[in-house]
């Protein structure tokens, strides 16, 4: 029987401390035949505690292994980060659709990270980078609210010297040690080169910068279906039978989790 | 497929020996209330005991969904690094007595479960295990408006074998090769149903669909799903749902309402048991994310969405409303939320 509740298990092997509270978690899948396509997501469960969806961090490119950056906001998180390495997780998925990349082809893609939002969208920048010369250019504008609450501190510099890459952090709050931008977010989107009008646009932050990025992105002159969006729902399934994760008329989980600004402009708070 | 009569002093044979083959559920009256029971000896005890009464009346109070669906069912889990194996029951069984207004909630789930990409292996061994014996509503109740949804007060699709009962005894129609399978080995017992009982059973049912216009004279909107989105105005909203306690009895006992939470308990050997569990977009909880975040948290959005959800986004996905008209929600709500005025008033 195929069983579409039924998890099946992975192994803790490293744990990386991010920030005080993001920490990413390298997963063996312990032969698991599994794969995932940029922009779709598992269901992790922590035994007896509880499933949560999220979107892998690594590469889809890996094959074996799966990288998952979480944030400590709930029950779930909580007990995750109380874990040690060896520790036994349950994996289900994927689920949702993939960034339709191909039609990213020899675009620039626009990336609009906030605070843990970069993690989903390092797994679609590493797509991206398994194939870049087929893309225009990739830039990166991050946000995260203090110096000490950056993803990936230990990458981003690297990322930076890649070719056909351009990157470009701020923090809302600034300190002694940061010599970058401060300010929320949008204070990386006043000045967009190249061609908006064909450019790609991918947010994925808290909701209120996912407003805000996006109502920028549009008045710089994105168009709306060219702007994907995370959209964070309760996702209990992952593959539209439970219900919980409707918005309008989508299933978040099944005909998302990035939906277009075109597909949610008309829905009743999208970003709520 | 087969048209056949079966005198009233016959049926309880016929039963008895399906009893000997199946599992059988029946319409029983527990206090002033329908609920379904298993066949047991008691059944057949009574020589004067029969059935037919609790088979005139309207659906009992639990909906059918709840043979397919229940409200907490063990769907799998993890032993350490074994997955734990849930097995099938695939005891056929057999029940007696479901409406018209439980055969359409089957196609929601259908639409939703059973289309799915990924299917619902336990909904469907339900499914599979189960013969459904539909019976006529001859006589619909104050809180029936199947009519307003566009359903018949009798079987329409969804059932294997319909049953109408006559004042001398049964007409069996067989809508399938299922159905035919429960009468097969008894010709002794049925005859050919005539024209006679034909024009009885329609003239029944005419009545029937006469009593349903009465209660529910006034005919929801054709563009009921446009109304109800364009109907923003969070006054409504709150005036409509100005006398609900929050019991949620209403989604509980709906039979379209398919909506799950998957549950995780903990075993003592460091594993887990998951469920699935019913769930309502009532509950606050429902659309709420880790961090906090809620879609409706506010009452009146969560009591708007089983609008949006049954009469504007299943309509708008798959052409029919995701109720039956059944009546449930009103029958058990202490609030007394009359939900076709509040369609009416859209």
């Amino acid at each position: 029987m195929k069983n579409p509740f039924q998890p099946f298990p992975v192994t803790i092997t490293d744990i990386i401390d991010e920030t005080p509270t993001i920490k990413t978690f390298k997963l063996d899948l312990n032969h698991h035949k599994f794969s995932f396509d940029a922009g779709q997501f598992i269901e992790l469960t922590i035994p007896g505690v509880g499933e949560a969806p999220f979107t892998p961090s690594s590469s889809p490119y890996d094959k074996g292994k799966i990288e998952m950056t979480i944030m400590k906001v709930g029950k779930v998180t909580s007990a995750l980060f109380s874990l040690p390495v060896g520790s036994i997780l349950g994996v289900r998925g994927p689920y949702g659709k993939r960034y339709p990349l191909e039609g990213f082809e020899g675009r620039e893609v626009f990336i609009v990270g906030g605070g843990v939002g970069l993690a989903p969208l390092r797994s679609l920048f590493f797509a991206l980078m398994h194939n870049v010369k087929k893309y225009k250019k990739i830039y990166i504008r991050y946000g995260a609210r203090t110096s000490q609450d950056i993803v990936y501190k230990y990458q981003i510099p690297e990322w930076k010297s890649w070719k056909g890459v351009e990157v470009q952090q701020t923090i809302d709050v600034g300190d002694a040690s940061w010599k970058g931008k401060v300010g929320v977010v949008t204070v990386l989107l006043e000045e967009i080169p190249g061609d908006v009008k064909n450019m790609i646009g991918v947010v994925c932050g808290p909701p209120i910068m996912m407003k805000f990025a996006t109502m920028k992105l549009l008045e710089k002159g994105f168009d709306g279906s060219n702007i994907y969006l995370s959209m964070e729902k309760n996702m209990s399934c992952g593959f539209g039978q439970c219900g919980h994760c409707r918005m309008g008329k989508y299933f978040v989980c099944k005909d998302g989790p990035v939906l277009t600004w075109e597909q949610v402009k008309d829905i009743e708070d999208p970003f709520l | 497929m087969a048209t056949l009569f079966l005198p009233r002093e016959k049926f309880n044979a016929w039963m008895f020996k399906l009893h000997s083959k199946f599992t059988i559920y029946y319409p029983a009256q527990v206090e002033n209330k329908l609920h379904y029971k298993k066949v047991d000896e008691n059944f057949f005890a009574d020589p004067y005991f029969s059935i037919d009464k609790n088979l005139e009346k309207i659906r009992p109070t639990e909906p059918l969904k709840g043979f397919f669906y229940h409200p907490k069912e063990k769907v799998g889990g993890l032993d350490k690094k074994s997955k734990i194996e849930v097995t099938l029951d695939e005891t056929p069984r057999i029940i007696i007595g479901a409406k018209n207004c439980d055969l359409r909630p089957l196609m929601v789930h259908q639409k939703m479960y059973l289309e799915n990409e990924l299917g619902e292996p336990f909904y469907k061994a339900q499914c599979d295990r189960t013969i459904i014996i539909a019976t006529d509503c001859p006589v619909p109740a104050q809180t029936c408006f199947c009519n307003l949804v566009g359903l018949k007060p009798y079987p329409e699709t969804g059932a294997d074998i319909i049953i109408s009962v006559l004042p001398t005894g049964y007409i069996f129609e067989t809508a399938n090769e299922k159905g035919e399978s429960l009468l097969r080995d008894f010709n002794h017992l049925f005859q050919e149903a005539t024209t006679a009982d034909l024009t009885k059973r329609d003239e029944q049912r005419k009545q029937a669909v006469a009593t349903l216009e009465d209660i529910n004279p006034a005919k929801l909107r054709t563009d009921l799903s446009k109304a109800i989105y364009e109907k923003n105005e969070e006054d409504f909203w709150v005036e409509s749902a100005k006398s609900c306690v929050e019991c949620f009895g209403c989604l509980m006992v709906c039979p379209t309402c398919f909506c799950f939470l998957l549950y995780d308990d903990a075993t003592k050997e460091s594993g887990f048991n998951r469920y699935k569990i019913w769930d309502a977009c009532y509950y606050a909880a429902y659309a709420r994310v880790g961090g906090g975040m809620n879609t409706r948290p506010e009452f009146w959005k969560r009591f708007r969405n089983r609008f949006h959800c049954k009469f504007m986004n299943f309509p708008n996905d798959y052409n029919f409303y995701a109720c039956s008209g059944c009546g449930r929600c009103y029958s058990v709500c202490m609030g007394k939320i009359d939900i076709r005025k509040i369609l009416g008033a859209l």
